[in-house]
């Protein structure tokens, strides 16, 4: 762990006559499926982005549910297009712990733009990050375009968007 | 689909069987750090509950043989790192063999536990039940903290883009201010400003402090556009609520509060997955108010809040909550969703949220006080007692025991701190009515309680 990073000195030092504190280190993998869901990170390493359908209600969920919530009937998978629009954005600087792993994992770092994108055709919208771009120059509309990490980590980091090109 | 009127299935009229009372509560003070195991802070908790309130009981022991059940309020076993901490708790307080029932919903963990315990009393099945909520957010650093709470968004899509819910909400102010440009960026620094004060007038709380709004707009950036005044406490600590049947608030208590409406909603755990649906409107809002309203909730709003107010207003017959009420209680763990929660509780139309604060509404001597405790933002977040100490300041302010909890020195002295020298006085004279968002998430799950003086 980054010695620097742990905030509070407290937390190691006890003060003379406070009850007594002990460290409890961890350290666990998980093996977690995506279930059905898998295919969406799967198309991700292969540059594309998978939604579902669902033709009874008409109804394209990106992040993709494999179940329609609506009639409970299985969903198809679809192509989305590449193109979309910042919904609304944030700027994070003080991230939780992990984060800047996570981002150091796909050649990036903080400060980090989190975007939810809205693309057309598609019933909600879908948290992303957006490089490329100072965090004072993004804005709501703004048109953005679909970007793939090179080694993908077969997780939600793997896809990010740009600004479009005038 | 079910035909729904005000949001509601026709001919759901949601009622208690028989009323539930709050007659009790108690409190720790919260703080980042305590040096105390969650098993001692709500046994302090509760020996406030049973023996600082006035209760006709001769001892603590004559009044556990009344107790029928326990409902625990802990929103993330993460913290404690402890699984059925239920279990270690009741032991503790020497609780067995009666029953009890651990309730989470993340943030609105509180509020769901005293869902829970209304219900079962109203059903008959108690006539006394304890609900103590807790959080030990103190075993490990803020980022890791934050990281732990952030579990609380969706794993697969949502959880690795920040780790912080401060993100989740920021990305709401974003769209809020966006949506409804006429409210300023100062209104949410105004919402800080008010919690932060209040704060200091209350023994409990963990981040007092007087701020002007620029402070509050200079203050350490979190997630573009919050800053850390405007963020909520990690705080550790404990709150204990008593709750009867109407024999038993009598027997036992002489103010006992009405809990007389409660009222659930719920909307998806991502925001960006929330479809435009039609506003359930409120009784005091005329049906044409949101014709023009075609992206709602969107990110701007909270479906299940408002869900949760119609059900909770139509129960116990509010017809319009400036009128009715006296004082609320928000869960402003952000400052834009106090703004948000002005809205869905009908304090004001929606896009029209800041004006409550921006008309004096939101102050003591306002139209409608809200967060004189200090709110998540002054006093605490620890989360499984939040929605419970909620309810115990709005009970203590009908029961004109704002000062006994509040004003006393030796309180303050308790936990070694001194009671300001321009200590104000926050009880609402008269005070009969209030209401109370508990709110989970990005507004996954919300109850609105309403309470109401005998």
């Amino acid at each position: 762990m980054d010695k620097k990073r742990v905030a509070f000195p407290a937390y190691h030092a006890e003060k003379p006559g406070e009850d007594l504190r002990i460290e409890i280190p961890r350290r666990v993998v998980h093996f977690h499926t995506y279930g059905k869901t898998s295919e969406y990170f799967r198309a991700l390493a292969k540059g594309k982005i998978l939604g579902t359908r669902c033709n009874a209600c008409n109804l394209v969920f990106l992040p993709p549910r494999p179940d329609c919530p609506e009639c409970w009937q299985k969903t198809e998978w679809v192509n989305l297009p590449h193109q979309g629009k910042v919904a609304t954005f944030a700027v994070v600087d003080y991230p939780g712990e992990g984060f800047i792993e996570d981002l150091q994992s796909v050649d990036s770092e903080l400060p980090c733009i989190i975007v939810y994108v809205e693309i057309e055709g598609v019933d909600t919208k879908l948290m992303s990050r957006l490089e490329g771009c100072d965090p004072k120059d993004v804005y709501i509309g703004m048109e953005v375009e679909a970007r793939f990490v090179e080694n993908p980590h077969q997780n939600c980091l793997d896809l990010y968007w740009v600004p479009c090109k005038k | 689909m079910t035909k729904e009127m005000n949001g509601l299935p026709r001919n759901w009229r949601p009622r208690l069987a028989r009323p539930v009372y709050a007659i009790a509560g108690g409190l720790t003070d919260f703080r980042k750090k305590h040096m105390m195991t969650q098993k001692e802070l709500v046994m302090e908790a509760a020996r406030m509950a049973v023996e600082e309130n006035n209760l006709n009981i001769e001892s603590v022991k004559d009044f556990k043989r009344l107790v029928n059940f326990c409902v625990y309020s802990q929103f993330a076993p993460h913290f404690a790192d402890q699984l059925l901490s239920a279990a270690l708790v009741h032991d503790y307080m020497g609780f067995n063999p009666l029953g009890n029932v651990e309730v989470t919903t993340g943030g609105a963990t509180g509020g769901a536990s005293i869902f829970t315990a209304v219900n079962m009393i109203a059903s008959g099945y108690a006539d006394l039940i304890v609900v103590p909520g807790w959080e030990m957010m103190d075993e490990v650093s803020t980022r890791q903290g934050n990281t732990y709470i952030a579990h609380a968004a969706d794993k697969d899509f949502e959880f690795r883009l920040s780790r912080i819910y401060t993100n989740y909400y920021a990305l709401m102010a974003r769209r809020y201010l966006h949506e409804y440009p006429h409210i300023a960026r100062r209104t949410l620094s105004k919402v800080a400003v008010k919690n932060h004060h209040y704060a200091r007038f209350s023994p409990f709380s963990q981040a007092p402090g007087e701020y002007t709004e620029e402070e509050v707009e200079r203050s350490k950036m979190i997630v573009d556009p919050l800053r850390l005044l405007e963020c909520c406490n990690m705080s550790t600590g404990a709150a204990v609520l008593i709750l009867a049947s109407e024999k038993m608030a009598r027997r036992l208590s002489n103010s006992p509060v009405e809990i007389d409406g409660v009222g659930f909603g719920t909307d998806t755990m991502r925001t960006g997955d929330r479809r435009p649906r039609k506003v359930p409107l409120l009784p005091h809002e005329p049906r044409d108010l949101y014709k023009n309203f075609h992206d709602w909730p969107g990110f701007s709003s909270f479906l299940a809040t408002r869900y949760a107010t119609v059900v909770a207003y139509r129960m116990a017959g509010i017809q319009n909550p400036l009128d009715d009420f006296d004082l609320a209680e928000t869960h402003d763990a952000f400052s834009i969703s106090a703004l948000q929660s002005y809205e869905d509780l009908g304090f004001r139309p929606y896009g029209q949220g800041g004006d409550f604060i921006e008309s004096g509404d939101a102050y003591y001597e306002g139209r409608l006080p809200e967060n004189l405790s200090g709110g998540l933002i002054g006093t605490m977040h620890a989360v499984g007692a939040t929605g419970i100490w909620q309810i115990i300041e709005l009970m203590w302010q009908i029961q004109k025991k704002w000062a006994k909890f509040h004003a006393d020195p030796a309180l303050w002295a308790r936990y070694g701190k001194t009671m300001p020298s321009d200590m104000r006085n926050l009880q609402v004279p008269g005070a009969r009515r209030g209401v109370a968002v508990s709110h989970a998430g990005t507004g996954s799950h919300v109850t609105v309680i309403t309470v109401r003086g005998s």
